[in-house]
């Protein structure tokens, strides 16, 4: 019966788990389920248990008396799982360190007027849209929905 | 977007380009070095106008990753259409 001071804390095996499902957890966005306000916070707290079970499991592979073998294999659980943890801990902060926009149409406000060219070239501005394409021919368009796309970064 | 991509993925509402992200300023949306080459681009925002000009409804996110969903703004539309 091998002794328990003689294999690999189980706590990097398990931060190495959670790391890896911090980063699996962004996927979910692909799949556009209804919550998905909770994704970053539940990646975080998943990336940040990693991180407090990555460290402690390094501390006691080497505090501890264990043999090489031991401790070689906690220094490359750690050597995968700190790291993927910490990424997913700096894309939440990078996702929201986005502008307030405290000058943008709010609620009730006037929707600055533009003028800007579709795919074809033509340039259409904002009261043009109106009548640039009804989805109904029969039923006047009451509301445009304006879509300030930037890709997915 | 080209004319051509929007008729190979049938989109058939309306893409407007703002290359020197003039509108983006004017909404106050621009999001400086955001892009993936640090380019100036928008911050993701949405919002529906009615015919006088006037905001409805808004979506700005806190997380860029988490945009306004279809039916989040098929429903604000739905509650104009009434």
């Amino acid at each position: 019966m091998a002794d328990a001071n003689v294999r690999t804390p189980s706590q990097l095996w398990i931060g190495l788990l959670l790391g890896v499902a911090a980063l699996v957890c962004n996927l979910a966005f692909f799949l556009n389920p209804p919550v998905q306000g909770v994704i970053p916070w539940l990646s975080l707290v998943l990336a940040v248990a990693a991180l407090l079970l990555g460290g402690a499991g390094l501390w006691r592979a080497f505090a501890t008396s264990r043999p090489r073998r031991a401790k070689v294999v906690s220094s490359i659980l750690a050597l995968i799982s700190l790291p993927l943890a910490a990424l997913s801990v700096v894309a939440f902060f990078h996702s929201r360190a986005i502008p307030a926009s405290s000058g943008a149409p709010h609620l009730g406000q006037k929707a600055p007027d533009f003028t800007l060219r579709d795919s074809n070239g033509q340039p259409l501005s904002l009261v043009q849209l109106f009548a640039a394409a009804p989805a109904d021919p029969d039923v006047p368009t009451k509301a445009v929905l304006l879509i300030f796309y930037r890709g997915y970064w | 977007m080209s004319h051509d991509l929007c008729r190979k993925a049938s989109y058939t509402f309306i893409f407007l380009s703002d290359p020197h992200a003039e509108v983006i300023r004017r909404y106050d949306l621009l999001h400086a070095d955001g892009g993936p080459d640090g380019q100036d681009i928008a911050r993701p925002a949405e919002f529906l106008v009615d015919t006088t000009g006037t905001v409805r409804w808004t979506n700005f996110t806190e997380d860029i990753r988490v945009r306004a969903r279809a039916d989040q703004m098929l429903a604000a539309a739905r509650e104009i259409g009434r």
